[in-house]
């Protein structure tokens, strides 16, 4: 048996399931009690689809539903019953979602999309579970390398949170951070303190080794538990202060897998004032198939490249935002935007006025006007109307797009000269896209 | 969503704290950054209060005040019919309609309630002027408060006082049934002005001043966020309005008098005052935004100037250039201002975590 298949106790994963389906079930709540549904998916006239799937929005009952399945199976896997097929049930479901307009697409969301698919590929369900999966009927022990699949998902995260702000910007200006930072002046007691510039750059440099280096201390045994603490203050000081959702509950709960796999039922025997089970009385798994392992390693490794993959495309991603998706560019910069498109008929000559809002709803706008290739479907979604409603076979879109960029004056962001209507959407790089600002 | 601030406070300081005992790199005040950043702790609140004092108020008083000398204007001119009281009564209005754009651009609220806008200067139907000119409906404060927006406020003195048939309020005698419509239109202007001014200093039995409110001062009053989102929303708005509306493709709110290049100029003084260096939200701006701004202001300031003649009398290329200098003022408004100051234009109620 190699060192991936020993045995561990499991309770520690069916923590993490359990936050996860208990944060699931959040998240459903919180959609359909902020009329997320409505705001995000049935109210917007046009949807920013992904170049390489575009599924149709469904009809309002159909999205409700679908929020209130996800709730459902998040439930089920919190309580561990049906737990595989939930957690993949709510994966394909939650993607779904993410799938419809991709302004709706967060860093978190994706982490829990990858998460769920990773509960539904290893069983979480051993112990602690309704009804407990064909593994837990095995006994509480799991292989080890559950216990790392899941670990490596969240390491990613933070070292390529890290990564991302490895810049000038972040190191030496303190930005994003001090535009932030600029703008809760107005705290009591600290409020001054938060506009000096040094505060942004220590923030910065702390928040970049935070990241860098927290699966370090999470991993060596002196440390663990300070880095836990380090862990809560962290993410609870951004749910405070920055509109992340339930990320910051899922990176706590996550964090907790690099605590002894016992730790739940050491901490369960304590409060029952017991001495606790030896896990190790229990049956041990059976010996993992040798392409589970092979699986399970490409996965970690797609997990690496992804976030590497603008290395490929010219260009700062941070500024043309090319292949900086799926790659925990998590609160990296600070980027504000404005967008005006102008249609012109060249049968005519006569020239239209069109602001990126006459076309998307706001949110999809402060979204949209600092990313070119949503900026490029737009222009294409503005010529489709145009010579459908006015009967013309050609009309040239160009759009005059400007961006605040991590407190520097605005720039602009592509070239007004460009006929994005005769411009093809693609993964690739786009060669209308201007040089950033310095 | 309200949530205590004093948790985050506290964990900002110690995170400050730690990272700056223990990482010597925290000491970078010689960046461009921190030069850049130094000014800009300025206390927002503060910023907030130095606004409504020194811009909104002064320009509401302005407002209130050309209008009551408008009202009183057309009293005179209708009393004692001449061709210098229909001089004066023009220049009042001109004087009203550049302190009431000034007066827009500088205050959200009550100022751009829907109630004052229509009252005072929702767009005129000149037609709808001259049906009612020419009929023999009554023609009171009351009828006009009651009736279509497009018929009253600042629009209908303008067609009334500058249309091809206003030189007979020279003459007198023979603009009877005018001068019973200018009185009601001017007093209707002049109540619906200075209740706005009484709004934002004394507020009335259901509400507090309006300047408390923006200030936080009132027990409804908003977070010092809350009133920048509302008060770079509304100037957005604003600007937009002159964009879409003055120097429309094909259209324009400019009327008879002609009054576009003060009307414009007017409200660019007050989006400049705004941005001040020393004063109201300026100081809030970083310096490379800060100049951003107001280089565009003032560029957009010397292209209102750089024209002449009525707005409606410029050819397209003229008043395309002019367009876009205004448009470049909303550009710098929301994402320089937006960006500095955090504020959120329009509704977002969605989670966000890529900065």
């Amino acid at each position: 048996m190699t060192r991936a298949e020993r045995g561990i106790d499991a309770h520690s994963l069916a923590v993490a399931r359990i936050a996860f389906g208990a944060l699931a079930v959040t998240s459903a709540i919180r959609t359909l009690a902020y009329g997320w549904v409505e705001v995000l998916w049935l109210e917007p006239d046009v949807h920013l689809t992904w170049s390489w799937l575009a599924p149709p929005v469904p009809p309002a009952p159909v999205l409700y539903g679908l929020v209130v399945v996800l709730g459902v199976l998040g439930g089920l896997v919190a309580v561990g019953a049906w737990t595989r097929p939930a957690a993949a049930l709510w994966a394909a479901g939650f993607a779904w979602l993410e799938l419809l307009d991709k302004a709706t697409w967060l860093n978190h969301y994706w982490a829990m999309t990858l998460v769920a698919v990773l509960l539904a590929a290893v069983p979480t369900d051993r112990v602690w579970a309704l009804r407990p999966g064909r593994a837990g009927r095995r006994g509480v022990m799991a292989p080890a390398w559950h216990l790392w699949l899941l670990r490596s998902q969240v390491a990613v995260v933070y070292v390529f949170a890290g990564v991302a702000k490895l810049d000038a910007d972040w190191l030496l200006r303190g930005e994003p951070m001090a535009t932030w930072l600029r703008a809760r002046t107005d705290l009591p007691v600290v409020g001054p303190l938060l506009g000096e510039p040094t505060t942004a750059v220590a923030l910065s440099w702390f928040g970049l080794l935070f990241d860098l280096t927290i699966v370090l201390w999470l991993w060596w045994r002196p440390t663990r538990i300070p880095a836990l603490l380090a862990v809560v203050a962290f993410h609870t000081a951004t749910w405070l202060l920055f509109p992340i959702g339930v990320f910051p509950w899922v990176m706590i709960g996550l964090a907790t897998l690099w605590l002894p796999p016992d730790w739940p039922r050491r901490v369960h025997a304590r409060i029952r004032q017991r001495q606790p089970t030896a896990a190790v009385a229990t049956p041990r798994p059976a010996s993992t198939p040798r392409w589970h392992l092979v699986l399970a390693a490409a996965w970690v490794l797609v997990q690496v490249a992804l976030p590497l993959r603008h290395l490929a495309v010219p260009g700062d991603v941070r500024w043309t935002e090319e292949s900086g998706r799926f790659a925990w560019r998590v609160m990296a910069e600070d980027k504000v935007g404005w967008a005006v498109y102008r249609v012109s008929e060249p049968n005519s000559g006569r020239t239209w006025r069109v602001p990126v809002t006459d076309i998307l709803e706001p949110w999809q706008a402060r979204i949209a006007t600092v990313r070119p290739d949503m900026l490029l479907q737009v222009a294409h979604v503005i010529a489709e109307r145009w010579s459908a409603e006015h009967g013309v076979a050609t009309v040239e879109v160009r759009v005059d797009a400007w961006v605040a960029w991590n407190g520097r004056a605005s720039a602009r962001l592509v070239d007004p000269e460009v006929d994005l209507a005769a411009r093809p959407r693609h993964a690739g790089h786009h060669s209308w896209i201007l040089e950033p600002p310095t | 969503m309200m949530r205590s601030r004093l948790l985050p406070t506290a964990l900002v300081a110690a995170l400050a704290v730690t990272a700056c005992t223990s990482d010597g790199s925290s000491g970078a005040d010689a960046t461009p950054a921190a030069t850049a950043t130094a000014d800009a702790a300025t206390d927002r609140a503060v910023a907030v209060v130095d606004f409504v004092a020194s811009v909104v108020v002064p320009y509401q008083r302005e407002a209130a005040s050309t209008a009551a000398e408008l009202e009183q204007a057309v009293v005179d001119l209708c009393a004692a019919p001449s061709a210098d009281a229909l001089d004066a009564a023009r220049a009042a209005w001109s004087a009203t309609d550049v302190a009431r754009a000034a007066a827009r651009m500088a205050g959200p609220g009550p100022t751009m309630d829907r109630t004052s806008v229509a009252d005072i200067d929702w767009p005129t139907d000149a037609t709808a002027v001259a049906d009612l000119l020419g009929s023999d409906r009554d023609i009171t404060v009351d009828t006009l408060a009651s009736g279509s927006t497009s018929r009253r406020g600042l629009g209908a003195i303008e067609v009334l006082l500058f249309d091809g048939g206003s030189d007979a309020l020279a003459e007198g005698g023979v603009a009877g049934r005018r001068c019973d419509y200018l009185t009601a239109a001017a007093a209707e202007v002049a109540r619906a002005t200075a209740e706005v001014l009484t709004l934002w200093i004394d507020g009335d039995d259901a509400h507090a001043p309006f300047a408390d409110v923006l200030t936080g001062r009132s027990s409804v009053g908003r977070s010092t966020q809350g009133a920048l989102d509302e008060i770079v929303g509304a100037q957005v708005a604003e600007v937009e309005t002159l964009i879409g509306m003055w120097l429309g493709v094909d259209a324009t709110l400019e009327g008879p008098a002609g009054n576009g290049r003060a009307h414009l100029s007017a409200a660019l003084g007050a989006l400049e005052d705004t941005y001040d260096e020393m004063t109201a939200l300026g100081p809030l701006l970083p310096t490379a935004q800060h100049e951003s701004v107001r280089a565009a202001i003032r560029a957009a300031a010397d292209a209102v100037q750089g024209t002449v003649g009525p707005l409606v009398a410029l050819d397209e290329s003229a008043r395309t250039d002019l367009r876009a200098a205004v448009e470049a003022v909303e550009v710098v408004l929301r994402t320089d201002v937006v960006s500095a100051l955090d504020v959120i234009v329009g509704f977002s109620d969605s989670d966000g975590d890529s900065g």
